[in-house]
């Protein structure tokens, strides 16, 4: 079967399309840039007690890392190699010398273990805290923001800046500070040594240090770029899979099975090559501490050697060497390290920063004053009204038009007329850019925002439900509304039977984003939710699709009760609705063409009239 | 004949695959590519010997140079009888000792080199293998096992699992090999200068692994938990930003906030946690590399002062000792991790093969029959069927299609209309009775044949994340362009093209443009009429586009396809008065069969309905619907958002 298959692979595009960008993956360099660093320590030292106290330890194991070859070398050196002048100036046995030397490295040894987990605690109590600073201040700021910067920037992108950059950042906090000190310190501690021992042999391994830096930076970098191939691929490798779960049904419906297990195998084979090509530099990397250190104990047998057969120094002075070098180096890898984890936790910190410093564009002015309060639905009014999302493509042009209270008003149009973004000119989710919009006779920007939002409910078409119960969902409207509060909003609107009758009842719960409920029983929860909160103004943007007949009828009936005593602006797409409105925008192409009752319209024999006439063409057909 | 249900692969009450078993078989994968792994394990003793020489070498030069500084030191002992003589210089005694030393250091680089090629290729050749395999096994499966599992749960099977199977391989397999291979070297190499020295060392080693598996162990599941509060705060961030209309209009923003500040707290709080723990185990590691040292200049430093001769050792042996025990110390380390991180990887090895062992229950039969064309008649004779065997959908259902003829099914949501056309491209097989293909049962006919002759529109209009063109072409990868304009043609999707810059290679879904349910339903159409179908089947494929549009689409149909045969689940009247026969279904029975004529014309269900509609329809002519029983509180998991 499926003779075209295999052929064919190389010309079929594959499963799920490539990423247009690569994602970022958090292995990204930027150069070391100083208002980041400066800006990230900010954050650090708000905790400046256990910045010092992280301090402080870090030099004590410095300390430590120092002593422990200076024993066992001036142990051998004392004990084994001298023991004549050892007992002549101390008057103990050799071997007493070796127990004492074997006693300190233990005691060493203990305080190493008591002081690094200090370390560890005290380092993650100042992270932590900072972590936690930081992610709280991107939450808020996001909240913040106006929705042009949620219309430009995808979700996943925003989620990034909370998760991954403060990862990389987090890292940053963690270890770069303290591990660096330990490092230096432990570097110049282990050369002082050195220098005492021989200098001129400690000056002939220290030539070794920048190569090892260089060579170390090579390969970081570009095993960072290796890796972040195949961390390519396998995310194409698995979006095909989770597609392919998905899209299964359809696969298989298709009899498309050999077709997709020839684009799997490639996709799998491409994957395998990267993780080969990541191991080649991998595995030149992995030797490279071992072939250094090796290379350079080769440099001080040969040279020490010399110096040892000339009697410039002594063989624990080589020992010594051999000890210190192996920390001394171990040093530089890590230095190399931590610069880069600095880079990385840079363009994370960079990208947190540019967050942080979006403005938003909306927000209270200095002199807002909070909407007063009325028995009543709000009063709208919009005066020559424009406004475009980018320049050039106005979306409402020269809109005029008056709501009084308690009326309801439908907007009625084709998609992309422009009817959803005059609500949300009401909503001041965005600012209009010239004319005027009056609540209540106040100009909407001289409105707080807050006072403002807490008398009107925006039912948008999406239906979003949050994670949680319906009962969560509803009380969402009123936080503090009591069971029975939520029961009653229900009842009031005829729809407690149907969300009774889910498996928990209001209990139950929504699911990702409501997939628990049908489309009506979202709708139901949403009005729900918006009656809840007995909003002045009640602004909706109904759903077009077709639910079953008993549902639509608890809808149109919910509905009319829902407008009951407030002022309303309904984008509409029922029939139902758009008579029931006192007033009928017919909105095409940004303005505002026909204005009136069902009935007047109808009588006017325009646009709206024929409009009605297909609906009616088409049922009885 | 009852079908038996296969446990889920979630079940916990399936019986455990047992541990031998499973090792055996994932012996059996690595073993068929023995060939690569040979490679690894040759070049690893020999990293290890290079090592050895290395070291000894250092040893070496540490002794003679002490000879050479006290003479009363004792004796260098050259191995292999390699001692120079005495005429050799003293300094080419010292180069010569460095060059084996260079030498030796720069093979183990060149092995380390080619040690972490020959594991990677030999981990990707079991890993390509066992991708492949289960990729190609999980597109056998047939609906009821995507019923009854959860997507997230199939595609966990396929990325984690596979992974950890991965992980088993290059983590622990190979991992063990390479510390065996190690540890036997070594303590060979240790146990012939001295046995004593080296069982006193090594008293450091075991208690480093039960440290650092005790570590792996408590700190597994703290970081499970960790995972979970990072997603649970993650989860509300995404909900934060998905829904901001919703919170901004109803002036929630400070109750969003206190909730994410909940949030981050809890997961600070656990990683704090963690690294307590952390902070009481891993500088056990750090500080027993210091211990072991003294312990060894304890023990080592007393025998080095009794000297060769008398039992002891030599300087320079001592310095071995030391390099061995820093090595071993490190391979402890990765061992002890190794064993605390098996049983996870054993956990995911198992759902892998649970997987790979799961029934495929319908499977292509027919192959000798390969030759044969489809006409496009179908006949159900008393067909039952139910997803699960005890609760029937279906009840004796019996009905004829010809080749070319229009069949509309209505019904009540829940009636068992989509389960009843799911049974036609053989999604699944009837409990009793038969579904016929051309007068041959379904069971006997060519799948393969039968699927390419379907084209199905399901009720979920899913898209793949790709380019609208090669979403199109999926049943027929090599179509031309005209071919899919046409059929974008007849299912009014020209315009959903024509808006986009890109117009046929925009890519669409999670990493493009989002479409809205009407968009997406009539590219599916489009989908199914590129293959040109002797049968099509539209299950509610119209839900979410305008009456308008819809009724278009119908008329284009009837243009395209005129000989197909055709199944259609639609609610709007003006749809249902198209087809050749209406089968109405209730509780999963056929309670009436007819035209829209003579349906009307008599009392039943279908006329009840209808009426109601007319009714609704003069109330509201934008909202039909074919549905008459107040059933609805079924969830539809309709996905409409325009």
């Amino acid at each position: 079967m499926n003779t075209h298959a295999h052929n064919s692979t190389s010309t079929i595009g594959p499963l799920v399309a490539a990423p247009t960008e690569v994602e970022q993956q958090g292995t990204e360099f930027r150069s070391f840039d100083w208002s980041i660093s400066r800006r990230l320590l900010g954050y650090m030292w708000r905790y400046p007690r256990m910045q010092w106290g992280i301090i402080a330890l870090a030099v004590v194991i410095a300390v430590i890392n120092t002593l422990a070859p200076v024993i066992m070398t001036e142990t051998i050196r004392r004990t084994i190699e001298q023991p004549e002048q050892w007992t002549a100036s101390t008057g103990l046995s050799p071997l007493a010398g070796v127990l004492i030397g074997a006693g300190l490295l233990v005691f060493l040894a203990l305080s190493y273990y008591l002081i690094m987990g200090e370390r560890i605690r005290s380092v993650s109590r100042m992270t932590e805290r900072v972590v936690y600073d930081l992610r709280s201040e991107i939450f808020e700021h996001v909240q913040r923001l106006d929705m042009s910067f949620f219309d430009r920037t995808k979700l996943g992108r925003i989620l990034s800046r909370g998760t991954g950059d403060v990862e990389a950042v987090r890292g940053a906090i963690a270890e770069v500070i303290p591990r660096t000190l330990i490092h230096s310190l432990m570097m110049l501690g282990l050369f002082a040594v050195m220098v005492v021992y021989d200098w001129v042999l400690a000056l002939a391994v220290l030539a070794f240090a920048p190569l090892l830096w260089v060579a170390n930076n090579y390969f970081q970098k570009r095993m960072a770029w290796a890796y972040r191939a195949v961390q390519e691929s396998f995310s194409r490798l698995t979006a095909n899979i989770a597609e392919s779960v998905s899209g299964m049904r359809v696969t298989q419906a298709f009899a498309r099975e050999t077709i997709n297990d020839h684009l799997f195998r490639d996709l799998c084979l491409l994957h395998r090559q990267r993780n080969m090509n990541a191991a080649r530099i991998h595995g030149l990397y992995i030797p490279l501490f071992d072939v250094t250190s090796q290379l350079i104990a080769v440099v001080i047998i040969a040279f020490g050697g010399w110096r040892v057969a000339e009697g410039h120094m002594s063989v624990s002075d080589l020992i010594g060497f051999l000890l210190c070098t192996g920390g001394f180096f171990i040093s530089i890898i890590i230095l190399a390290e931590l610069y880069n984890t600095t880079l990385q936790a840079m363009a994370g910190g960079e990208r947190i920063f540019n967050l942080l410093d979006t403005q938003p564009r909306i927000t209270d002015a200095p002199d807002a004053k909070p909407l007063e309060l009325a028995p009543r639905g709000a009063h709208i009014v919009f005066e020559q009204v424009h406004f475009s999302y980018t320049p050039d493509k106005p979306v409402l042009n020269d809109i005029s038009f008056e709501a009084t209270p308690g009326q309801a008003v439908a907007l009625v149009g084709h998609t992309g007329s422009g009817k959803t973004t005059i609500v949300s000119l009401i909503a001041r989710l965005y600012a209009h850019d010239t004319g005027r919009i009056l609540i209540d006779g106040n100009p909407i920007e001289s409105l707080s925002l807050h006072s403002l939002h807490s008398q009107i409910a925006l039912v948008l078409q999406d239906n979003f439900l949050f994670s949680g119960t319906v009962m969560d969902n509803i009380r969402f409207g009123k936080p503090d509304a009591t069971d029975d509060e939520v029961f009653e909003a229900c009842r009031s609107l005829g729809c407690l039977d149907v969300l009774e009758r889910l498996p928990d009842g209001l209990n139950t719960d929504v699911g990702e984003r409501g997939s628990n409920l049908s489309l009506g029983q979202r709708q139901l929860a949403c009005f729900a939710r918006a009656m809840i909160s007995n909003p002045r103004l009640l602004m909706l943007d109904e759903a077009t699709s077709a639910v079953d007949t008993f549902t639509e009828h608890k809808i149109q009936r919910a509905l009319a009760r829902l407008m009951e005593n407030r002022t309303s602006i309904i984008v509409a797409h029922r029939l139902s609705t758009v008579r029931r409105a006192d007033l009928i925008l017919v909105i095409d192409h940004a303005r505002i063409l026909e204005r009136g009752t069902h009935s007047q319209l109808l009588a006017q024999q325009g646009h709206y009239a024929s409009l009605y006439s297909e609906f009616v063409r088409l049922s009885t057909e | 004949m009852p079908r038996a249900i296969p446990i889920r692969l979630n079940d916990e009450s399936a019986p455990p695959i047992p541990l031998g078993v499973l090792l055996r078989r994932l012996m059996r994968l690595a073993w068929s590519h023995k060939a690569a792994a040979a490679p690894a394990i040759i070049v690893t003793v020999f990293a290890q010997i290079f090592v050895l020489v290395s070291l000894s070498g250092q040893g070496l030069a540490i002794d003679l140079l002490r000879r050479r500084a006290d003479p009363a030191a004792p004796e260098p002992h050259w191995p292999f009888g390699l001692a120079p003589d005495a005429a050799t210089p003293f300094m080419s005694q010292v180069f010569m000792i460095a060059g084996v030393i260079l030498v030796a250091s720069l093979f183990v680089g060149l092995l380390r080199l080619l040690q972490r090629l020959a594991d990677e290729f030999f981990v990707q050749a079991c890993v390509v293998d066992l991708r492949t395999t289960l990729y190609h096994k999980l597109q056998r499966l047939d609906f009821s096992f995507f019923d009854a599992h959860d997507t997230g749960e199939i595609i966990q099977r396929l990325t984690a699992d596979a992974q950890s199977v991965r992980a088993f391989i290059q983590g622990v397999m190979i991992r063990l090999l390479i510390t065996i291979i190690t540890f036997a070297v070594f303590l060979f190499f240790m146990l012939r200068e001295h046995a004593t020295l080296t069982l006193v060392c090594l008293t450091v080693l075991p208690i480093q692994a039960f440290v650092m598996g005790r570590f792996a162990k408590r700190v597994k599941p703290a970081f499970i938990k960790q995972g979970k509060l990072i997603d649970r705060y993650v989860h509300y961030f995404q909900e934060s930003i998905a829904g901001v209309r919703v919170i901004r209009t109803f002036a929630r923003e400070a109750e969003r906030a206190a909730g994410a500040r909940e949030r981050i707290a809890e997961a600070r709080d656990h990683r704090i946690h963690i690294d307590r723990i952390r902070a009481t185990h891993v500088p056990v590691v750090l500080s027993s590399s210091v211990f072991s040292m003294g312990v060894l200049l304890a023990f080592g430093g007393y025998l080095v002062i009794l000297g060769p001769a008398q039992g002891g050792i030599a300087l320079g042996t001592l310095w071995v000792f030391r390099g061995l025990l820093e090595r071993l110390g490190a391979q402890t380390e990765a061992i002890a991790m190794v064993a605390a991180s098996a049983p996870e990887s054993l956990a995911g090895a198992e759902r892998v093969y649970r997987l790979l062992d799961y029934p495929e229950l319908i499977a292509d039969v027919a192959r000798e029959q390969q030759a044969h064309d489809l006409r496009g008649g179908i006949e159900f004779r008393n067909v039952s069927f139910g997803y699960d065997p005890e609760q029937p959908v279906l009840h004796d259902i019996t009905f004829r299609a010809e080749p070319g003829e229009t069949i509309a099914i209505v019904g009540p949501t829940g009636a068992g209309k989509s389960t009843l056309l799911s049974l036609i491209p053989r999604f699944y097989d009837p409990d009793r009775g038969s579904v016929l293909i051309d007068d041959i049962d379904a069971r006997e006919f060519p799948l393969h044949t039968l699927r390419a002759g379907v084209g199905m529109v399901f009720q979920e209009p899913f898209l793949f994340s790709n380019t609208i063109r090669n979403n199109i072409a999926f049943g027929v990868p090599e179509a031309d362009l005209d071919r899919l304009a046409n059929a974008v043609e007849a299912a009014c999707a020209s315009d959903v093209i024509a808006e986009r810059n890109d117009g046929y290679d925009t890519i669409i879904g999670e990493r493009g443009v989002s479409l809205s349910g009407g968009q997406r339903q009539r590219l599916t159409i489009a989908r199914a009429l590129v293959k040109q179908p002797r049968i099509l089947i539209l299950d509610d494929a119209t839900g979410a586009v305008d009456p308008i549009t819809e009724s278009r689409i119908q008329k284009a149909l009837d243009d395209a396809l005129g000989n197909a045969t055709t199944f259609i689940v639609a609610h709007r009247l003006s749809t249902l008065r198209r087809a050749d026969r209406i089968i109405v279904l209730d509780e999963g029975r056929i309670v009436d069969i007819g035209t829209h004529e003579t349906l009307m014309n008599r009392p039943g269900h279908y006329r009840a309905a209808a009426l109601i509609q007319l009714a609704l329809d003069q109330d509201d002519p934008q909202d039909q619907n074919g549905e008459s029983a107040p059933a609805a509180t079924t969830p539809s998991g309709s996905s409409d958002r325009s």
